[in-house]
């Protein structure tokens, strides 16, 4: 009967290959000669701690948490290519799925021959192999490249294959990490479509950062957090829980973090990241206005050499959305000529929605080293749902500035939406 | 499952000499004879004495196919997990059939090898059909023996990078520790070399079952045993500490 059943399972990651081969030492040693020794030289991190599930034939588990959480890992660890520390790990049937796109594909060989190849391991008959080639071809709509060799694929190629490679021969136990939002949005939907006709017939884990498709895919859920079980239930409430606990909480505490490191590197060193960095963990705005939901303040890009300050703020206005930015360059003579300004706005699952951007500046828009104004969107026409927006500065192609800005959530009206967002229009009947 | 997997792996071999060109047959068997041809011109220059009646080439060419046999057996596992390190990340496969991925390629090789050896030895030399077998059933008992302590070494090489090293030094020199080329001699010193030197045990016995000679079967026997050991050890422990290595190869 297939199942997978975790019980208080721990996973250490060592940190280096010389901790990685005591590690594996301490194995051959305990399980070849039944000699224990003391973990000796193994420095680790620990990626999971005592999780502990059960799953059966026909359930589906989300995996939810921030990056490093230890979704991951516990996948692999599932998928048997990593073995646990501690706990037991009962897993009965076919593990199959897409931990990593296009893993497990030789590159060498053509996409038919690798599908053949792992129909054969799998004991497959010879006359099953050949419709299962077919269903793949069809699937993966990768045309006359089915044939060529899997090395000339493309990565969106490969991810095709492998996907369907993983939907079409008989895995008991599916696995998905982020895997269904490969190729392009048609290819997207289809995956979605086999993934829900194939959950009832298997087990279904998922991981996701999306959490639209962990409440339209699974009905359990799990909220990792730094390789803890925060939270175990019903997708719906983990989503809530993932989203109202963990991952606005953790963005300040991240911060925090973040602070302290940056004043250690202070102390070493350059007195310009000094004040950015300071100034940078305090200097974004939470606006009076209740309606902006959370702050993100980790910087994915500072060049704190051009910028030294910045403060960027979002607010909701009716339909629309309102930037206003106070940025101070390190140098009062900066060349602004080639700077361009865009606010990109992403949905939860990472695909723009759509960006405004400015290429050019007049010189008398950018004066000395204050840099300030306000970008007005009068209807930003998303439809329900959660959004992120990012602030991003660039001279000439050279980013200087790239941030998260904010998360903000747009409610229904109760009025059925169709497509990614509205635009305005007028119906004139005769 | 696992002949499924050999059997890919066979095919993919033939396909990727396909590849190599229109004539790929023709170098399909003149590059893996080529080696035995050479050591041949080694029996044929008559640099070397004639050893317990059997022609020199003959004496050389039966030397040198079990050597090769004997010594990819023992060195190619290690390899293989390198050479088949994308495989590692897939569970369906076993670990025991990535430790033995590169038997079906090389086999191809030495069975060509195998084959043309038996050509020219049954050409040059009267062989009773019991000579043939007793040859077969040694060959494929030191076949056994090396492909299990290979396995082993394989999995002790990645704790111990420079084992695997120091086996690939030593078995450069063992080709003249074996009777491979020549024979050693009847000196007492290396009596007990002929004992514990499981090539020379296989390898010896091996040539003299083909040509009609006394096999020492205790000493086969011996080994053989040890190589059921290693097996079945393997058998047992190989799935125990299958997924540190799949983690250390990651």
């Amino acid at each position: 009967m297939t199942r997978v059943a975790l019980k208080g399972v721990t996973k250490r990651y060592p940190v280096n290959t010389v901790s990685k081969r005591a590690k594996l030492k301490k194995a051959v040693l305990n399980e070849w000669f039944g000699i224990k020794r003391k973990e000796q030289n193994v420095k680790s991190r620990e990626a999971i701690a005592g999780v502990t599930f059960s799953l059966s034939k026909g359930e589906s588990l989300a995996l939810i948490g921030r990056n490093g959480a230890g979704k991951s890992t516990l996948l692999k660890v599932i998928s048997g290519t990593l073995s646990q520390d501690e706990g037991k790990v009962d897993v009965v049937g076919r593990v199959g799925g897409l931990i990593e796109l296009g893993a497990g594909l030789d590159k060498t060989k053509t996409g038919r021959a690798n599908v053949v190849e792992r129909a054969a391991v799998l004991g497959i008959p010879n006359e099953k192999v050949v419709l299962f080639q077919e269903e793949i071809e069809q699937f993966s709509e990768l045309g006359e490249q089915f044939d060529e060799p899997v090395s000339t694929y493309s990565s969106g190629m490969k991810a095709r294959l492998g996907f369907a490679i993983s939907v079409t021969l008989p895995f008991d136990i599916m696995i998905c990490d982020e895997a269904l939002s490969v190729g392009d949005a048609k290819f997207s939907a289809k995956c979605l479509a086999k993934v829900s006709e194939l959950k009832k017939e298997r087990i279904f884990l998922f991981v996701s950062h999306s959490m639209t498709m962990v409440q339209r895919f699974c009905e359990k859920g799990i909220v990792l957090d730094k390789g803890h079980v925060a939270f175990m239930g019903v997708a719906r409430d983990a989503v809530a829980y993932y989203e109202n606990n963990i991952l606005y909480l953790k963005n300040s505490v991240h911060s925090e973090e973040k602070k302290g490191s940056s004043s250690e590197q202070d102390k070493e060193g350059n007195p310009s990241l000094v004040r950015s960095k300071e100034k940078s963990s305090s200097s974004v705005r939470h606006k009076g206005d209740d309606k902006v939901v959370k702050s993100f303040l980790d910087p994915l890009i500072v060049n704190n050499e051009k910028v030294v300050n910045w403060d960027v703020g979002l607010k909701k206005s009716g339909g629309g959305l309102v930037f206003d930015w106070d940025i101070v360059f390190a140098d009062a003579f900066y060349d602004h000529s080639q700077l361009r300004m865009g606010f990109p706005i992403f949905s939860d699952d990472g695909q723009m929605m759509f960006s405004c951007t400015k290429e050019r500046f007049k010189p008398q828009e950018v004066l000395g080293s204050d840099f300030s104004g306000k970008l007005i969107i009068p209807s930003h026409g998303l439809h329900p749902g959660n959004y992120y927006c990012v602030v991003a500065l660039y001279d000439g192609i050279e980013p200087i500035l790239r941030q998260l800005i904010c998360e903000f959530k747009v409610g229904s009206d109760g009025v059925p939406k169709f497509g990614l967002y509205n635009v305005d229009s007028k119906w004139i009947l005769n | 499952m696992r002949l499924a997997f050999y059997k890919q792996q066979a095919l993919n071999y033939c396909h990727k000499q396909k590849e190599q060109g229109g004539i790929w047959w023709f170098w399909f068997f003149v590059i893996p004879i080529s080696s035995l041809l050479a050591y041949m011109l080694l029996g044929y220059l008559k640099i070397l004495p004639e050893q317990e009646g059997i022609p020199r080439h003959l004496y050389i060419i039966t030397g040198v196919t079990l050597w090769l046999l004997f010594s990819d057996s023992v060195l190619m596992p290690y390899k293989s997990i390198n050479q088949y390190k994308s495989y590692f990340t897939r569970r369906e496969i076993p670990l025991g059939g990535l430790l033995t991925a590169w038997i079906p390629e090389r086999l191809i090789t030495l069975g060509i090898q195998l084959l043309f050896c038996l050509f020219i030895v049954l050409g040059a030399w009267p062989i009773e059909l019991y000579s043939l077998l007793i040859f077969s059933l040694i060959t494929i008992a030191g076949f056994l023996f090396f492909n299990a302590v290979g396995s082993l070494l394989a999995v002790f090489g990645l704790l111990f990078p420079s084992l695997s090293k120091l086996i690939e030094t030593l078995n450069r020199f063992m080709i003249f520790m074996s009777a491979a080329i020549f024979p050693l001699p009847d000196a007492e010193e290396v009596e007990l070399l002929k004992i514990i030197n499981p090539y020379y045990v296989f390898l010896d016995n091996g040539r003299s079952a083909l040509f009609g000679f006394d096999v020492n079967m205790l000493h086969v026997a011996a080994w053989f045993g040890l190589a059921l050991f290693f097996m079945m050890f393997l058998y047992l422990r190989l799935p125990k500490i299958e997924s540190s290595v799949r983690e250390f190869l990651q």
